[in-house]
């Protein structure tokens, strides 16, 4: 058992149920964030987050918040491809999680930021974690991206070789009436 | 948590290998020498794609043609890759020895926002960096002589697993050099030689596809 402490903002999405199977082989202690902003796959994604942390036996926080209607407006929209940016969602979303955090007793939180979100969302790059982290601290809480150096296809790799089960992941932005995945958006066209 | 080690090429502007690196999954070393032919602003794949790449500092460069290192070329490369780059390796003086660690350590507080590697040559050990290796450094370069690094590289990937850094292996040519890193445990290296000669594309590929395959055998690293 490693003596790290590990708050995990988990959306239910690949990324981030990875981190909970990485943080969980580390031995770190571990609870998880599911945070409701409005986005359209909330239901689903809080479904997959209650499951993965059902599976492993963590504890799973959940809060929502409110952001401007007009930032969320877009993914809402018709489906397809291209990055669908919310102007500082990981800024609002690390915020809630450092507040748990330190009211909880975890000293750190993990956010699925990874290499392929670089060039599209300025809220996943290295310098906006570093500067989220250093804010962080004045509460005693480190920010950390463990994801942003690998790509998802490290990932995939990553889970053939652990064995983990990513079954219980739900990566879309934009799911049907059905609340299937759309098999059109940035996430749904990562690899799996 | 073993992952793979990645592969940073030399900027390449020439189709075929460019082609070549964006199947393999490698990703691109720019710096500042590179300033006029990397187009559009940032580095792209010829099919349009941005790349992934890091930032070199540019001493290496202005080493080879007897030229003092670029302070001006450095910062311009930093304000128009830095906010993208997987890593920024700071500053360094080439066969500086020791002395280099003032120069890099100088730039540290001006890119505390940026993801930085610190430079560590011949003369360096894992002692004398602890001692002054600043927290918002992420990592290591491992750079310095051929020989001082084919004797060193272990030990440095241990120090850097052990506290939780990224240890970077610079110019990393040939296939055993390619075995000693990966089975060390370095995060990354860079080659050129990937880039400058083709046709060693297969040799050099066939080193790290076939890790993964099983024909290295990599122990198991411990826990960070």
């Amino acid at each position: 058992m490693s003596s790290r402490s590990v708050l995990i903002l988990l959306s239910g999405g690949y990324d981030s149920l990875f981190m909970l199977n990485m943080s969980k082989a580390d031995g770190h202690a571990t609870a998880c964030l599911f945070i409701d902003y409005g986005q359209q796959a909330a239901q689903q994604e809080q479904q997959a987050a209650e499951r993965a942390c059902a599976d492993h036996g963590v504890a799973l926080y959940s809060a929502s918040i409110t952001l401007a209607e007009s930032s969320i407006t877009p993914m809402n929209g018709p489906s397809g491809a291209g990055p669908r940016v919310v102007p500082g969602r990981n800024l609002a979303l690390i915020g809630l999680a450092v507040n748990h955090a330190a009211s909880e007793g975890y000293k750190e939180v993990w956010i699925g930021a990874t290499a392929d979100d670089v060039h599209d969302y300025a809220d996943c790059r290295s310098g906006f974690i570093m500067g989220a982290d250093a804010a962080a601290r004045a509460y005693g809480v480190q920010v950390c991206a463990p994801l942003i150096r690998r790509r998802r296809s490290d990932l995939v790799e990553m889970v053939k070789r652990s064995g983990w089960v990513m079954s219980a992941a739900f990566s879309c932005y934009s799911p049907d009436e059905n609340g299937k995945p759309c098999g059109d958006c940035n996430s749904c066209a990562q690899p799996a | 948590m073993e992952w793979d080690t990645i592969l940073y090429c030399g900027w390449t502007s020439t189709r075929r290998n460019a082609n070549d690196i964006q199947r393999r999954g490698w990703r691109f070393l720019v710096s500042p020498a590179y300033e006029r032919f990397v187009a559009p602003p940032y580095p792209e794949f010829p099919n349009g794609e941005k790349s992934l790449y890091m930032l070199d500092n540019g001493a290496w460069t202005s080493f080879k043609k007897g030229l003092p290192f670029d302070g001006d070329a450095f910062r311009r490369s930093v304000d128009r890759w830095g906010d993208r780059a997987d890593w920024v390796i700071l500053p360094d003086i080439v066969a500086g020895g020791v002395s280099s660690m003032d120069l890099s350590l100088s730039y540290v507080d001006e890119l505390r926002y940026l993801p930085t590697l610190l430079p560590v040559q011949d003369g360096m050990t894992p002692e004398f960096v602890a001692a002054s290796l600043p927290k918002s450094v992420g990592g290591i370069f491992v750079g310095g002589s051929t020989e001082w690094k084919l004797k060193t590289i272990p030990t440095w990937c241990d120090f850097a697993r052990k506290r939780n850094l990224w240890c970077h292996v610079g110019r990393v040519n040939t296939l055993n050099r390619i075995k000693l890193c990966v089975n060390s445990g370095a995060d990354s290296i860079d080659g050129t030689s990937a880039t400058i000669y083709s046709v060693k594309n297969p040799v050099l590929a066939a080193g790290l596809n076939t890790k993964q395959a099983q024909l290295f055998y990599v122990p198991p690293r411990s826990d960070i």
